[in-house]
Parts: C-alpha cells; structure tokens; sequence
C-alpha cells in the first residue's frame, strides 16, 4: 500500500494522514531495529529520528523503485555506519573464514566438529549471551543478519537496502552467522571450564 | 556429493538451492550428524535473536512517533 503510487504522492506533498501512517507504520520497527544493531535507547531515538528526517529530505527524488519499507532500512544502515564510522567492504578478509577453514579437512569433512546445539542454547539464553556476541559483528554484518532473521526480510529487498548484490549478501551472511556462532561456542566451551 | 564443507557454507549463507541440492542437503543432514549439529546451531542463534527483541518496545515509542509527525509536518510549512 505505501508503495502505490497515489499514497507516495500523498506522502510527497506532505500531506499529514499519509505522514501519520508512514511513521505508524515503520517507527517501531526501525527502533528494533537500531537496538538490534546495538544501539541503547536513547541513541536509537535520536538515530530513528535522522533517519525519518532523511526520508522526508528525499522523498521528493524518491523514484519508488523499491518498497518504503527497504529504502528507510537502508537508510538507517548508512546512519548507523556513519555514527559509528564504518566503511563495509566485502574484499577485505574476515577472520571467521580462517576459523571456518580450520575446522575442515582436506576432503571437506569436519576435523573441529560443532558442539551440540543445546550447549549453544544455553551460552545464548545465559545472561547477555547472544547480545554481547552480536556487538563483535561489524555493522554490515549486523544489519544483514538483523534484516534477514528477525525481520524476515526477502534476500533481494537486503542487498537494496544495503547497495550490495547477492553474492556479497551470501558472504556477509555467512560471516554473520558463524561470528556468532564462534562466539557462542566460545563462550559454551568457557561455562564448561568453569564447571570443572 | 556435498562435503561437510561446501554443507555448512550453503546452510549459513542462505544460498537459493535447487530442488537436486535440497533433496542433496537433505539426505546429507539426515547421515552426518556433524552437519546436524551445525544446522542446529543455526536455529538456535536465530530463535535466540528473535527473542532478544521481542519484548515490547519502550513506551517511549509514542512521544518518538509523535515528535517526527510534528517535525516533518511543520517542515512543511516552513516552520
């Protein structure tokens, strides 16, 4: 609905209902969203409200191309690496994918298995488990994982808001996901020690 | 035949598969139980995410709605 036509013609004359249910419709979710990218409660009201400003700085440009929905998430992906003064890059080598390789053999099979999922549960449930791994994945990282496992978004709509194509997605997803993954059997394998 | 390797890259990069390499990965799942627990582990870091932010977001949400309603409504008429 807010990417037909009249409604975005509504929404670039500024008309004032059609303000209304844009901001209805998607504060919520950018405010998730900016919490998911580590962001505390009052840096994501102020970075929600850039982002909305923006929006309505470049809504007269706004050719309609993509869903309001992927346009304002890119925006608070370009907002977010700019507060924290990121650069994403793909060609830059990542260390999960050394860490990745070392797990496997030469015939491909597994030489580190994974631990058991259950044990991986409890270090995510335990007290700022998933959270604090979450804070060692850049922003890009970050903001595709968010994208694709909590908001569900389609891989297509992920490389418009992010400007990337869907080889890069499948990179920075896989790097995402085993960054956490790292993390979280880091932290199981530490409990574990503890215990002993 | 997938290896153990190229498994765990298509589980954790979200590649769209063919119907022959999902039936693949399927019945490779179902023999490697290193591959299992891999998959599982996926699940759990996504379930994981979900719930951290499920929680009702802070009734501070409304004020925010309301001020970005005003600021880009008055914006407009150039207040």
């Amino acid at each position: 609905m807010f990417s037909s036509p009249a409604f975005l013609k509504k929404l670039q004359s500024r008309n004032s209902e059609a303000i209304t249910e844009v901001v209805q419709a998607y504060t919520k979710q950018l405010f998730r969203a900016s919490l998911g990218l580590g962001f505390d409660a009052n840096t994501s009201d102020e970075l929600v409200q850039r982002v909305w400003a923006t929006f309505f700085d470049v809504l007269p440009n706004f050719q309609a191309k993509s869903h309001v929905r992927t346009f304002l998430f890119g925006i608070l992906y370009n907002k977010a690496s700019e507060m924290r003064r990121e650069n994403f890059r793909t060609d830059v080598a990542d260390p999960v994918e050394e860490i990745m390789d070392r797990r496997f053999g030469e015939d491909g099979s597994w030489l580190i298995p994974p631990l058991d999922p259950e044990r991986v549960a409890m270090a995510a449930e335990s007290i700022h488990g998933i959270e604090d791994c979450l804070k060692g994945l850049s922003t890009a990282h970050r903001t595709a994982f968010w994208l694709k496992e909590v908001e569900e978004l389609e891989s297509a709509e992920i490389c418009n808001a992010l400007h990337i194509n869907a080889t890069n997605l499948r990179v920075v997803l896989f790097r995402a996901r085993n960054g956490l993954r790292e993390c979280l059997e880091a932290k199981a394998l530490l409990e574990s020690r503890k215990e002993k | 035949m997938l290896k153990c390797k190229e498994i765990a890259r298509l589980l954790s990069s979200g590649e769209d598969l063919s119907w022959m390499k999902k039936a693949e990965l399927s019945m490779h799942l179902a023999m490697c139980k290193h591959c299992a627990k891999y998959a599982g582990q996926l699940k759990v870091i996504t379930r994981s995410a979900r719930q951290l932010f499920k929680a009702t977001p802070p009734s501070q949400l409304n004020e925010l709605e309301k001020k970005i309603i005003r600021d880009n409504s008055s914006r407009k008429n150039g207040n």
